[in-house]
C-alpha cells in the first residue's frame, strides 16, 4: 500500500503556486488595480476553506480519493459521472501546466523553438515520475520545496530595498467591489486545491490530513500574496496590470553589487523544477482518478497513453497566448471552483445529510464558505 | 551469412565431450568418504589434483612394534613450511613413541593418542568426507592419513606469502586510523574485530564460486542490525551461483537492488574504522577474501559525500568540508552543461565584461561551445584514463605532457578556448573531492547527457534532466532502506549528520531507517560543561 507523509502533501501541492504566479498578478491589477493583494487574500481566505472541505470529507471517509467516496455518496452511476468530471478536470489542469511552462520558456528564453519540443519533454518527465509512484514523487518534492522556499526567501532579500509602500495607496479606493471581483482568478487557482482529494487518502496517519491540508494552503498563500505585494509596491498597479509576466519582470529587477545581475535564468529553473512538480502532481492525479473510475489495477499502463493526452491537449486548447490568457479571466474561474469548491461542498452536505453531522469533524468549515 | 563465417573460421561451439567424463570419472564424489586403506587415498588425492606438482605428500612411519604408516599432506606454497616440519612432521617423528603399541590398542585408540598427545599442532579437526578435505587443503591445512584409519585429521597450518596492512589507496584521511584492510579474509576480520571487542560481533561464514570457493565473511553486530535485513543479505548471497569470484565487485553486481542504474547501492570501503561505524549503526558488512575492499549495505546515498574523517576532526570543519563537497558534487555533474548552456542561449545572464572576455577566447575558435566542451571533456577523460594505467613515474610525464604542452598549445592555436580549459579542469577538481571513487564514476557518465541537453534545450533541458535523475535516485533502495533518506523522507532526527555534522553529543540516536526503532547510541546530554559556569561568579 502506497503510503506517504503529512509533509510531502505539503511539498507536492504547495507546486499550484507556479502557475498562479505566472499570468494572474497581472489580471488581479487589472481588475481590482491597488487592492490586488487584498483580492488574494480574500482568495487565500476562500482556499482554506476549499482545503477544508476537502479535510472534512477525508474524515468521514478515511481511506478514500474524492473519486471512491463520490461513489459512496452518489451512487454507482452519478458517482463515475463526477470521478470523470475530475479525471477531466487534473487532465485539463495538467494540459494547463505543460502549456504554460512551454510559453513561459518561448516567450522568456527561447523564442525559437517549437512548443511541442517543451511539451514532450516536460511530459516525458512527469510520465517517469508517475511511474515511479506518488512516493518517489513526494521524496522528489522534499528536496525541491526548500529550494523553492530559498529562492523566494532571495527575491524578497533582494527586493527589499525597492519596495515604496505608497505606490498601494489609496486603497479601497473604489470599495469592496473591485477586490472582490480581482479575487475571483486567484480563487479559481486556489479551487486546484481540490487535488488534495487524491492525496489526502494517502496520508499514512489520516489525522494529519486537516495539518497538512492547512500548511499547504499557508504556504500557497504565503508564496502568492508576497510575489502580488512585491509586484504592486515596486512597479505600481497600473504598471503591472500592462505586464504579461510580472513576476519576470521583477526577478529582472534583482542586482546584488555589480556583479550578480540578471538572475532570472537561475529563477526560472527552480520555477521549472516546481512546474514540473506540479505536471507530475496531476498527471498522477488524472492516472489514479481514471484508473478508480473504471477499476483498472495497473496504473502504470495508463501513464503514458495520459500523457499523450496532456500533450495533445496543451498543444490544441487554446491557439496562443493571448487566448490563454482569456482563458484564465474568463471560463476557467468558475470551471475550476466547480471542481474545487462547489463539488465538495454538495459531497459535503450529502455525507453529512447521509450520516448524520455527528462524525468527528472538529474542523468542519463549511459555513465559513457562505460568509464570503 | 553469421552461419557461413562462423564456419569459415572454424568455430564450433563447445560440446562436452567424452574427455570431460573421462577425467571426471576416478575422482571421488564430495560426500563420498575416506578409505581405511592409506595408499587407496593418496592415489585418489593424486588423481584429483591430476599430479599437480604442488601437491606435497609427506610418508612417515611410526614407530612401534608394528609399523604404522603416515602420510601429511599439503600444498606447496600455501601452508608455512617451518610450522608443518615442526609441529606436524617433527613431532609424529619423535613424540610418537608416547602413542604406544598398536597390538594392544587399537587402531582408532592409536589415531585418539596421535591427535591428543602426539601432534602439537593447535588446530586439529576430524574429517571423513572428501570434499571437507579437499576444501581444507585448498585453504592451506595439512592433511594427515594413518593408515588403517577411514578419518583424516585437518591440521591448521596456513601461511602463505600475503600483502602487510598498509595505508589505503584509495580513501585516505588526514587524521584518523593509517590501517586498511588487505587481500587476507582472516587479517580483515581481525581488524574489525580488534576495534570492536563485543561478542556481539558475529562473523558467518559462506563460500562463494564453484570453482574459486572464495571464502566469504559475513560481518555484523547481533541486537543491532535487524534480522530481516541479516536473513535479506544471507539470502542474496545464497542466490549466486559463479564460477569464480575475483573481486567483491562481481558479489556487489549480484546482490544489487538496482542493478541497471548507473548509481551504485552498495558501499565498499578499504578503512576498517569505517567497517566498524557502519557496524554500529546496524549495518552489514560483506567481507571478500582475496580484495581489500569490504562492502556494507544499506548504503545512504549522502554517505558518498562524508569522509570518516567528518567524524574524527572537529564538527565545523566536518560540515564545511561536506558542504563543499556538496558544492564540488552539483560542480562535477553540471559545470560544462553550464557553461554550453549560458554561451549557446543565455548569454544575457553572464557579467557583460566576462562575456566579451569569453567571446574573445572563443573568436578563434572554429567549433560551438558544445562540439569544444564534449573534445575536452572527452580527452580529459583519455588523459586520465592513461593516467592510471601507465605505471606511475610515467603516468606523470603523460600528465605533464597532456595538460600542460598540449593544452598550453591547444589555446594557443585556437583548437579550444582558455576558458573552456578553466572549465574542464574546474569540473576535474570539483570531481576529485568525492571522498569516493565509485560515486564519481556515476557523475562522470551523466554529465556528458546533460551537456547534451544543455547544448540542445538550454536550462530548461538541465533542470528537466536534473529532476528527471532525481526521480531516479528517489526511486532507489538499497536494501529496502530509501536510498535519498533521510533527506527524502525526511527525518530530522537524521539530518542531523547529512549536510552538517552535529558534533558526537548531538548525535544521540542511530539513523532509525536501518535499525528500524529508534536506539540510542550515546547518552542525552553529554555536552561537555566547564566547571566554573556554575555557582562561581
Amino acid at each position: 500500500m502506497i503510503r506517504i507523509a503529512g509533509n510531502q502533501v505539503v511539498s507536492l501541492v504547495f507546486t499550484i503556486y507556479t502557475t498562479a504566479i505566472l499570468f494572474p498578478p497581472a489580471i488581479t491589477a487589472q481588475q481590482a488595480g491597488n487592492d490586488a493583494v487584498i483580492s488574494w487574500v480574500i482568495a487565500w481566505v476562500v482556499g482554506f476553506s476549499m482545503a477544508w472541505i476537502l479535510v472534512a470529507l477525508t474524515r468521514r471517509h478515511p481511506y478514500q480519493t474524492i473519486v471512491e467516496y463520490s461513489e459512496t455518496l452518489l451512487g454507482k452511476q452519478l458517482g463515475k459521472v463526477v470521478g470523470l468530471l475530475y479525471a477531466f478536470y487534473f487532465l485539463h489542469v495538467a494540459a494547463g501546466v505543460a502549456r504554460q511552462a512551454g510559453e513561459l520558456m518561448i516567450l522568456a528564453f527561447m523564442p525559437e523553438t517549437p512548443l511541442i519540443i517543451f511539451l514532450l519533454m516536460l511530459v516525458a518527465a512527469s510520465a517517469y515520475s508517475v511511474r515511479s509512484g506518488v512516493e518517489v514523487m513526494a521524496r522528489v518534492g522534499e528536496i525541491v520545496f526548500p529550494l523553492i522556499l530559498v529562492a523566494f526567501v532571495f527575491i524578497f532579500a533582494a527586493e527589499v530595498k525597492d519596495i515604496s509602500l505608497d505606490e498601494m495607496l489609496p486603497i479601497f479606493a473604489q470599495g469592496m467591489g473591485k477586490p472582490l471581483e480581482g479575487s475571483l482568478v486567484p480563487m479559481g487557482f486556489f479551487a486546484e486545491l481540490a487535488v488534495l482529494g487524491m492525496l489526502l487518502p494517502l496520508l499514512n496517519d489520516q489525522g494529519w490530513a486537516f495539518r497538512s491540508a492547512t500548511a499547504v494552503t499557508l504556504v500557497l498563500g504565503v508564496l502568492t500574496v508576497l510575489l502580488e505585494f512585491l509586484e504592486l509596491s515596486i512597479f505600481g498597479a497600473r504598471d503591472v496590470a500592462r505586464m504579461t509576466l510580472p513576476p519576470l519582470e521583477l526577478v529582472k529587477l534583482i542586482q546584488i553589487g555589480r556583479f550578480l545581475e540578471r538572475v532570472e535564468s537561475i529563477l526560472a529553473a527552480a520555477w521549472l523544477a516546481a512546474i514540473l512538480l506540479k505536471l507530475t502532481l496531476f498527471h498522477y492525479a488524472t492516472t489514479a482518478a481514471t484508473a478508480q473510475v473504471f477499476g483498472i489495477r495497473d496504473t502504470g499502463a495508463l501513464v503514458l497513453p495520459i500523457g499523450l493526452l496532456v500533450v495533445t491537449y496543451a498543444m490544441v486548447f487554446e491557439p496562443d497566448l493571448l487566448a490563454l490568457i482569456d482563458f484564465i479571466r474568463g471560463p476557467f474561474v468558475p470551471y475550476s471552483l466547480f471542481h474545487g469548491l462547489f463539488l465538495p461542498l454538495f459531497l459535503l452536505l450529502l455525507s453529512l445529510a447521509r450520516r448524520g453531522g455527528t462524525a468527528a469533524n472538529e474542523h468542519d468549515q463549511p459555513r465559513d464558505v457562505h460568509a464570503n | 551469412m553469421l552461419k557461413r563465417w562462423r564456419r569459415g573460421l572454424g568455430w564450433t561451439p563447445y560440446q562436452p565431450g567424452e574427455d570431460d567424463t573421462q577425467e571426471n570419472a576416478p575422482t571421488p564424489e564430495a560426500e563420498e568418504t575416506v578409505k581405511p586403506e592409506l595408499d587407496a587415498n593418496l592415489s585418489s588425492l593424486r588423481k584429483m589434483f591430476g599430479e599437480s606438482i604442488d601437491l606435497v605428500v609427506r610418508p612417515l612411519l611410526l614407530a612401534s612394534k608394528d609399523e604404522v604408516r603416515l602420510s601429511v599432506v599439503y600444498i606447496d606454497g600455501m601452508v608455512d613450511k617451518n610450522f608443518v616440519s615442526d609441529f606436524a612432521v617433527k613431532s609424529l617423528a619423535l613424540e610418537a613413541a608416547l602413542a604406544g603399541d598398536l597390538d594392544q590398542i587399537g587402531q582408532h585408540e592409536l589415531f585418539r593418542r596421535i591427535k591428543q598427545r602426539a601432534l602439537t599442532v593447535a588446530e586439529v579437526h576430524e574429517k571423513e568426507k572428501w570434499g571437507d578435505l579437499t576444501k581444507a587443503l585448498l585453504s592451506g591445512n595439512s592433511l594427515l592419513f594413518v593408515d588403517g584409519v577411514a578419518v583424516a585429521m585437518v591440521l591448521g597450518t596456513q601461511g602463505f606469502e600475503h600483502r602487510g596492512v598498509e595505508e589505503p589507496a584509495t580513501e585516505s584521511a588526514v587524521r584518523g586510523p593509517r590501517e586498511g584492510f588487505n587481500e587476507v579474509l582472516r587479517t580483515n576480520t581481525a581488524l574489525i574485530r580488534r576495534r570492536l571487542k563485543t561478542p556481539d560481533l558475529r562473523v558467518e561464514a559462506i563460500s562463494l564460486g564453484e570453482r574459486t570457493r572464495t571464502d566469504i565473511a559475513i560481518m555484523y553486530v547481533h541486537n543491532l542490525a535487524s534480522q530481516d535485513l541479516v536473513e535479506e543479505v544471507r539470502n542474496r548471497l545464497k542466490r549466486i551461483d559463479i564460477d569464480g569470484i575475483l573481486e567483491s565487485g562481481y558479489i556487489e553486481e549480484l546482490i544489487e537492488d538496482a542493478p541497471r542504474s548507473l548509481f551504485p547501492t552498495v558501499n565498499k570501503t578499504e578503512r576498517p574504522d569505517k567497517v566498524v561505524a557502519q557496524l554500529l549503526e546496524g549495518r552489514v558488512a560483506i567481507v571478500t577474501d582475496g580484495t581489500p575492499f569490504v562492502l556494507t549495505v544499506p548504503l545512504f546515498y549522502w554517505e558518498f559525500l562524508t569522509s570518516p574523517e567528518d567524524y574524527y576532526d572537529r564538527p565545523y570543519i566536518g560540515s564545511f568540508l561536506r558542504i563543499i563537497r556538496l558544492v564540488a558534487f552539483f560542480l562535477a555533474l553540471t559545470l560544462p552543461a553550464l557553461y554550453i548552456a549560458a554561451t549557446t542561449f543565455h548569454q544575457e545572464m553572464i557579467p557583460t565584461p566576462l562575456a566579451l572576455s569569453i567571446a574573445a577566447g572563443r573568436e578563434a575558435v572554429p567549433f560551438p561551445a558544445v562540439v569544444e566542451a564534449l573534445l575536452m571533456e572527452i580527452s580529459f577523460e583519455v588523459l586520465r584514463e592513461a593516467g592510471v594505467r601507465l605505471p606511475r613515474p610515467v603516468g606523470q610525464a603523460i600528465s605533464i605532457v597532456g595538460v600542460l604542452v598540449v593544452g598550453e598549445a591547444a589555446v594557443n592555436a585556437g583548437v579550444v578556448s582558455p576558458i573552456m580549459i578553466i572549465i574542464v579542469g574546474a569540473t576535474a577538481v570539483a570531481s576529485f573531492t568525492i571522498p569516493q571513487f565509485s560515486a564519481s564514476i556515476a557523475l562522470r557518465l551523466l554529465r556528458f547527457i546533460l551537456m547534451i541537453l544543455g547544448a540542445t534545450m538550454g536550462f530548461f533541458g538541465i533542470v528537466v534532466g536534473l529532476m528527471t535523475l532525481l526521480t531516479h535516485v528517489a526511486a532507489l533502495r538499497s536494501f529496502g532502506v530509501p536510498y535519498l533518506s533521510p533527506l527524502a523522507p525526511m527525518s530530522l532526527t537524521g539530518m542531523k549528520d547529512v549536510v552538517v555534522r552535529a558534533p558526537w553529543y548531538k548525535l544521540v540516536t542511530r539513523p532509525r531507517l536501518i535499525t528500524r526503532r529508534p536506539s540510542r547510541r550515546a547518552a542525552p546530554g553529554q555536552e561537555p560543561h566547564p566547571p566554573s559556569t556554575e555557582g562561581s561568579r
